[in-house]
């Protein structure tokens, strides 16, 4: 190896052994170390920055429509021009422009689900949780630690991904000929981006949880998949009444309400769609936990 | 120090280690020795808490791991030493093990500089060789500057520098009186780095002494002589019971001590011009007390090799008294305190064999 050692004077113990007894292990410094584990990855900047074109970019396709809807309205208004059938159901075009803003939140929370469990899940499969855990022997703390990171996370990625799809979402929208603007603080725009963040959280727990179960990237990435995609179309063929109670009640279901800028007419509405999709994410995160906890890492 | 009292970790009907009890002492190196399977690196991770003991308990200056107020600094462990994200860089990768701690990154720039890393620190760890992610590991070991070193296997994979490095490492560490307990398969490098031994097989404590007497419990002395008439003199020794074997070279190995020789010598007139005192090599002892707690045997390499090789070999084992094909690693160098004959080694070398430079 081409790499030498100081073999003179095997040190190692003498300049921090004066200090050593000030290090101690905290919360705080399991935070940090998730916080700098996570930002040292590219893996997690990359996905990231997918989320945040994704929904700036369905916010833009989706303005876009709104935008033409809006000018063949106009059109129709001033020039007696018929509108085309498949707009007439849309409603009201600047209630219609409101929802390009969160247009891109199902392929959204489903990478950052997976980001969340590829974060505790990569631990196990490349045995860094060894370290981790000789580091960081609490492993509660540890598991709270990755929770607190990637909740900060999903969060930031929510705020940042939806202010950005607000601005270009009014900049396509600016070059209408209907006024269909709308402003950012205003209740509606901003309980629109609070339901963004509850969805991206609450998705980001279930992905930690359903990581720290299976322990396994791709395994634990399926049943996310399943969860929030395929368990709509499962339940299709069903069509027993409690089955159709209970596709209300599903993730998907539960997300496109929270990320709805118009609160639905019938239940659940938002503090009970939020309520559910916090029992979905919470049973894995909580069973997360006692398996972190209570399964000794291989 | 490290107490381990009835320590058992069972997976379902499997003992992998059964009610072991042990003391490391701090200012020595311990070695802990065994055959693969053995439950060396079970015994270790119960040491961190990284397996529930099924019965038992480890301590650590008194308590258990994880409930030590500053882990790091109280125990540094190398138990694999590629239980790193292959995507980060060796520096990030102790950066955060520091971070849980708020050790500052002097020290780890200082770490990576003892550990000679210097060069590859920030390169992804998937591109290390094996000696070098053997050294972040063992940079990992001693970031917290730890009263308590836990290093399994540390010199896998290390060239002869670094091998060096780490056995004057263990030996620095024990002699500032920290506690140094280290396992490895090469029983060369024990001999060389280990005050005291700790020998497991099969789950259980073999045994647990300070190697000097762990290599001393072979039984008969014996004395290595030669002399200008190694026929008569053997000859002569013979007539009066005493075990001798001739080597290759002409000298007599001896069962007895060197005073009864010299004076056998003298009486038969005689002139020896070397008595040397014979210890049995740690590989030995260990092949002969492990003999039947090897978990994973191996057969006769040379059994699938063509009648010639086979035929090649049949010489040697019929005089070491093993049967052809299936004969298991561990019998293979069997310590034969009298009439080892011509395997036998005049005391624990400095040289490693071939077999045991290789990885477990």
């Amino acid at each position: 190896m081409s790499t030498v050692a100081d073999t003179n004077s095997p040190r190692g113990a003498d300049t921090a052994r004066s200090a050593s007894s000030k290090y101690k292990l905290s919360f705080f410094g399991a935070l940090r170390s998730e916080s700098l584990k996570f930002r040292t990855l590219v893996s997690s900047w990359v996905l990231m920055i997918v989320t945040a074109v994704i929904m700036i970019g369905f916010a833009a396709l989706s303005a876009f429509q709104a935008k033409d809807y809006a000018d063949q309205m106009h059109e129709a208004m001033t020039g007696g021009k018929k509108i085309p059938e498949y707009y007439l159901q849309l409603g009201d075009p600047s209630e219609f422009a409101r929802q390009a803003v969160d247009s891109g939140y199902v392929f959204g929370y489903i990478i950052l689900g997976a980001m969340a469990v590829v974060f505790i899940a990569s631990e196990f499969g490349t045995k860094s949780v060894i370290s981790t855990l000789t580091a960081s022997p609490r492993r509660g703390m540890v598991y709270v630690a990755k929770t607190v990171q990637i909740t900060v996370v999903a969060a930031i990625v929510a705020i940042v991904s939806g202010v950005l799809a607000w601005a270009v979402t009014q900049w396509v929208l600016s070059t209408s000929d209907m006024d269909i603007t709308f402003k950012l603080f205003e209740e509606q725009t901003l309980m629109n981006i609070l339901g963004l963040i509850v969805v991206f959280v609450l998705t980001a727990w279930m992905g930690v949880g359903l990581g720290a179960i299976i322990r396994n990237n791709a395994g634990a990435i399926v049943i996310l998949v399943v969860l929030l995609f395929i368990l709509p179309l499962l339940l299709m063929p069903f069509q027993w009444e409690w089955v159709r109670d209970f596709q209300n009640y599903i993730p998907s279901a539960l997300a496109a309400n929270l990320t709805n800028p118009v609160e639905p007419m019938k239940d659940p509405k938002y503090v009970e769609s939020g309520v559910w999709y916090a029992v979905w994410s919470l049973v894995p995160l909580i069973l997360g936990y006692f398996s972190f906890t209570q399964r000794d890492p291989k | 120090m490290i107490e381990v009292s009835g320590l058992s970790k069972h997976y379902g009907s499997k003992r992998a280690v059964d009610d072991i009890s042990f003391t490391v002492q701090p200012g020595k190196v311990t070695g802990f020795l065994g055959p693969n399977g053995a439950g060396k690196s079970t015994t270790m991770r119960m040491i961190l808490g990284l397996e529930r003991p099924t019965a038992g308990q480890a301590l650590v200056d008194g308590k258990k791991y994880s409930q030590l107020s500053s882990p790091l600094t109280s125990v540094g462990a190398l138990l694999e030493a590629r239980a790193v994200h292959p995507r980060r860089s060796g520096i990030n990768h102790l950066r955060a093990l520091a971070r849980t701690h708020g050790i500052p990154n002097s020290r780890v720039d200082e770490v990576i500089d003892i550990t000679g890393l210097s060069s590859a620190a920030k390169k992804k760890v998937s591109g290390y060789s094996l000696g070098m992610g053997q050294r972040l590991g063992i940079a990992t070991a001693i970031l917290g500057d730890p009263s308590t070193v836990i290093l399994d296997e540390p010199v896998n994979g290390l060239d002869p520098e670094g091998v060096i490095w780490v056995r004057q490492m263990a030996r620095y560490l024990a002699s500032q009186g920290k506690t140094v307990f280290l396992s490895s398969h090469l029983m060369s490098e024990m001999s060389q780095t280990a005050d005291h031994l700790i020998v497991i097989g099969q789950g259980k404590v073999l045994a647990d002494q300070p190697l000097q007497d762990f290599l001393n419990q072979t039984g008969d002395d014996q004395v290595l002589v030669r002399t200008d008439d190694p026929d008569g003199f053997a000859e002569a020794l013979r007539r009066d019971q005493v075990g001798v074997n001739k080597q290759d070279d002409g000298a007599l190995v001896v069962s007895a001590d060197g005073r009864d020789v010299a004076q056998r010598a003298q009486s038969q007139g005689v002139l020896l011009w070397e008595i040397t005192p014979q210890q049995a090599s740690l590989e030995q002892v260990y092949m002969s007390m492990t003999s039947d707690s090897v978990e994973y045997r191996s057969s006769d390499p040379n059994a699938g090799l063509g009648s010639g090789a086979a035929n090649s070999t049949a010489g040697a084992e019929s005089t070491g008294g093993h049967s052809g094909g299936g004969a298991h690693t561990a019998a293979q160098p069997e310590a034969t305190p009298t009439g080892q004959g011509e395997n036998y080694q005049p005391s624990h070398s400095t040289e490693q064999a071939p077999w045991n430079q290789e990885e477990k």
